[in-house]
C-alpha cells in the first residue's frame, strides 16, 4: 500500500468525515439540488408576502404592500453600495422621483398605471445615471458629501415648482386602480388587487435585479469594486459601470417608489426629505449589502420601526430606533443580519462550492 | 450700492458660520480620514444643554428641573452657559470616537460612513423626543439691540456679524498656534500624515485622534450656539447648516483649514448673491445652486480648491 503524505492523507479524512458524517445535508452550489432549494425557498416567501394580507385587517396588511415596494427600492440600493461599492446615501430622491413619475403621469397626464410603472424606472434611470457621471469625475470620499446634499435639495426642488409637483400639500391620484370583476366577487376585498399588483411587479423586479448582479454588467461592476486597477485592466470600462450602478440602482428604487404610491396613491414634498435617504441606507446596512435577504430584514425594519413607535404611540420618533440599530450593527454585526440568518441556515444545509 | 454693501455683509455672516462647522469637519478629517456627518447634530445637543442651563426650571423646557436639582447655582449666567455647551460639545465629539468610531473593525469606508449615520439619526431622533419639535429663541452672544450696528456707507454691518466674525478669527489664530507651536500639534499633525509611523515614534495615536474629536466637537458647539439666535433653535437646525457646511468643507478640499475658511465664505456669498439677485432661485433653490457650485469646482478640481493630491503607489 502506498504511503501518502501526511497533509494529503489529513485532508482525505477530514473530507470523509464530513462526507460520512452529513452526507444528507450536504449540497453542492449551482446543483440542481441546490437551485431547487433556492427557487424553492423564494416561492415560498413570494406565497407569503402575496397570501398575508388576505387573513390580515386592513392597516397590517396594507403594511406587507409596504415592504414589498421598499424591498425593491433596497435590492436597487443594494446594488449601489454593496455591488458597485459607490456610496449613495441620496436614495430617498431616487424613490422619490420614481412616485412622482407615477404620480404625475396618472394624475396630470392621465396615462394608465401600467405606463406610469414603466415610466419610474426610466425616469429613476437617467437620474440615476446623471449622479453616477458625478461620481466618475469626484473621490470616492467626496461622493458622501454630495449625495447627502443631493437629498436636502431634492425637496426644495420639488418645492420650488409645485405648480407641476403639488408642492408640500401633495398631489393625489384620484382614480384607483380598479379591481377585475372576477377578484372582487371571488375575495370580496377589491382594494386588495393593488397587493396583488405591487406583489406581482416586486416579484418580476427582484428576479430581475438577480439577473442583473449576474450579467456581465454585474460581474464588471463587482470586479470594479473589489479591484479597480485588475478590473480595468482586463478590458472593464471603469467610467461606464461607475454610471451604470447608479442607474440601475436608482432604476430600481425608483419602481419601489412607484409601487409605494400604488398602495398610498399621494406624494407631498416633506416626507421626501434627508432622513429618509438616511433612512433607506440605515435600514440596508442593518440588513447587509450582499444578499436579497439583507433587503428583505432592511425593508421590514423601515416598516415596522415607525409602526411600532406609532402604534405605542411613544414620543421619539422612528430616527432614534434606526439609528441605534445602525450603530450597533455597525459594532456588532458590521456584514448584516442577513449574514446571521445564512449561517443559521448553513447549520442545518452545508453549501460546498462546485469543483470547477 | 446700499442694498449690495448689505448683502455682502450677509453673505460673510453666513459664510463664517459655514466656515466654523466645515473647519470642524476638516479637523475630524485630518483626524480619522472620514467625514463627521453627525458633527452637525453633535452641535446641535450642545446647542441645547446650553440654553437649557442658562433658563430657570419650567416645564416647557425639559432638562430645567433636573439641572435645577443637580447642578448648582442654575440657572447659569449665558456666558457661562456657552461655554458648558462649547465644553458638552467637545464631551460629545470625545465620547463618539472612544465608543463608536475606535471600535470599528473596519476603520476605513462604509463602516464609518454608517457610524456617522447611525449617530445622526441617534441624535436627532433624541434631541427631537427629549425638546420636542418646538422652535425655541436663543439668545446672541453680542449685544443685538436694534440700533447695535455700524453704518458702512448706506449698509448695517450688525455687532452680532461683527462678534461672529472676531470669535472666528480667535478659534483660527489659537488653532493654528495650538497645531504649529504646541507639542500637542505636532503630534496631531503627524497622525493626520502617517498613523502607522506615528505610533512606531511613540505617539499615542489614539489619544491625540480622540482630542481631534474633541476639538471639533468643541468649535462645532460654539458654531451652533452662533447661528441659533438668528435661525432658532429646533431639532433638525443643523441639518441645513451642516449641509452647506459639508460643501464649504469639500471646495475647500477637506483637509486645508484655511480652505474651509474659505469655501465657508464662498457658500455664503453664492448663497446670498444668488438669492438676492435672481429671483428665479429664491431663497428655496440656493442649496441646489452651491451644490452645483461646488460639483462643478470638483469637476475641473476632483480634490477641491485647497486639498493635496494623493499620489498611490500600486
Amino acid at each position: 500500500m502506498k504511503q501518502l503524505p501526511l497533509i494529503e492523507l489529513e485532508t482525505a479524512t477530514a473530507t470523509r468525515v464530513v462526507e460520512f458524517g452529513r452526507d444528507d445535508r450536504t449540497i453542492e452550489r449551482g446543483s440542481r439540488q441546490w437551485r431547487m432549494l433556492v427557487v424553492g425557498c423564494a416561492m415560498l416567501a413570494v406565497a407569503v408576502v402575496a397570501l398575508l394580507p388576505f387573513f390580515l385587517p386592513v392597516i397590517e396588511g396594507r403594511l406587507v404592500s409596504r415592504v414589498v415596494g421598499i424591498g425593491v427600492a433596497l435590492v436597487g440600493l443594494q446594488f449601489c453600495v454593496g455591488r458597485a461599492g459607490q456610496l449613495s446615501l441620496c436614495h430617498g430622491v431616487f424613490v422619490g422621483l420614481g412616485s412622482y413619475a407615477m404620480t404625475l403621469s396618472v394624475a396630470r397626464m392621465g396615462w394608465p398605471h401600467l405606463v406610469g410603472l414603466l415610466v419610474a424606472p426610466v425616469v429613476g434611470f437617467v437620474a440615476g445615471s446623471f449622479v453616477g457621471v458625478l461620481a466618475v469625475r469626484i473621490k470616492a470620499t467626496y461622493l458622501g458629501p454630495v449625495t447627502i446634499s443631493v437629498a436636502v435639495a431634492f425637496p426644495m426642488i420639488v418645492k420650488r415648482f409645485s405648480w407641476f409637483t403639488g408642492g408640500s400639500s401633495g398631489l393625489g391620484i384620484v382614480g384607483e386602480l380598479n379591481a377585475p370583476q372576477w377578484f372582487a366577487s371571488v375575495v370580496g376585498r377589491p382594494h386588495l388587487w393593488n397587493h396583488v399588483i405591487i406583489v406581482a411587479v416586486g416579484t418580476v423586479a427582484v428576479i430581475l435585479a438577480s439577473n442583473v448582479t449576474r450579467s456581465p454588467v454585474g460581474l464588471a461592476v463587482r470586479a470594479m469594486a473589489d479591484a479597480p486597477l485588475a478590473a480595468a485592466a482586463s478590458g472593464v470600462n471603469l467610467w461606464r459601470m461607475r454610471v451604470v450602478a447608479y442607474g440601475w440602482s436608482a432604476a430600481f428604487g425608483a419602481l419601489g417608489g412607484a409601487l409605494l404610491v400604488i398602495d398610498t396613491p399621494i406624494v407631498g414634498a416633506d416626507s421626501y426629505d434627508v432622513f429618509r435617504s438616511l433612512g433607506y441606507f440605515a435600514a440596508m446596512m442593518v440588513g447587509g449589502v450582499s444578499s436579497m435577504i439583507g433587503a428583505a430584514i432592511g425593508a421590514i425594519i423601515l416598516v415596522a420601526v415607525p409602526w411600532l413607535t406609532d402604534t405605542f404611540s411613544l414620543t421619539t420618533g422612528p430616527n432614534v430606533v434606526l439609528g441605534a440599530l445602525l450603530v450597533l450593527s455597525t459594532l456588532l454585526a458590521p456584514h448584516g443580519l442577513a449574514v446571521g440568518v445564512l449561517a443559521l441556515v448553513r447549520r442545518r444545509v452545508r453549501v460546498t462550492e462546485s469543483a470547477d | 450700492m446700499a442694498l449690495f454693501i448689505q448683502r455682502c455683509f450677509d453673505a460673510v455672516a453666513n459664510g463664517v458660520i459655514y466656515s466654523t462647522v466645515a473647519l470642524a469637519l476638516v479637523i475630524v478629517f485630518r483626524a480619522t480620514a472620514t467625514l463627521n456627518l453627525a458633527q452637525g447634530e453633535m452641535a446641535n445637543v450642545a446647542a441645547y444643554i446650553g440654553l437649557v442651563l442658562r433658563t430657570p426650571a419650567t416645564p416647557a423646557l425639559a432638562g430645567t428641573g433636573l439641572a435645577a436639582s443637580i447642578i448648582p447655582g442654575t440657572p447659569w449666567p449665558f456666558w457661562a452657559a456657552v461655554v458648558a455647551a462649547v465644553g458638552s460639545g467637545a464631551l460629545l465629539g470625545a465620547g463618539v470616537e472612544r465608543l463608536i468610531v475606535r471600535r470599528l473593525t473596519d476603520a476605513k469606508g462604509l463602516a464609518v460612513v454608517s457610524a456617522t449615520v447611525g449617530t445622526l439619526l441617534l441624535m436627532n431622533g433624541t434631541t427631537e423626543a427629549v425638546w420636542r419639535p418646538v422652535v425655541r429663541g436663543f439668545p446672541s452672544l453680542f449685544s443685538n439691540k436694534p440700533n447695535d450696528y455700524l453704518a458702512v456707507s448706506g449698509g448695517r454691518l450688525r455687532y452680532t456679524t461683527l462678534g461672529t466674525l472676531l470669535t472666528m478669527f480667535v478659534v483660527l489664530l489659537i488653532l493654528g498656534f495650538v497645531l504649529h507651536i504646541t507639542k500637542l500639534g505636532l503630534a496631531f499633525r503627524a497622525v493626520s500624515s502617517d498613523r502607522a509611523a506615528s505610533a512606531l515614534v511613540g505617539i499615542r495615536v489614539g489619544r491625540i485622534t480622540m482630542l481631534g474629536w474633541a476639538l471639533a466637537g468643541a468649535i462645532g458647539g460654539l458654531a451652533a450656539c452662533l447661528v441659533a439666535p438668528t435661525v432658532l433653535l429646533e431639532p433638525n437646525m443643523m441639518v441645513r447648516v451642516l449641509v452647506f457646511s459639508l460643501v464649504a468643507a469639500t471646495l475647500g478640499g477637506l483637509d486645508s483649514l484655511g480652505g474651509a475658511l474659505v469655501g465657508g465664505v464662498t457658500v455664503g456669498v453664492t448663497q446670498t448673491m444668488l438669492a438676492g439677485y435672481v429671483p428665479f432661485v429664491g431663497s428655496t433653490l440656493s442649496l441646489p445652486c452651491a451644490l452645483a457650485v461646488m460639483v462643478l469646482v470638483l469637476l475641473v478640481r476632483p480634490a477641491g480648491l485647497f486639498g493635496r493630491r494623493l499620489v498611490e503607489r500600486v
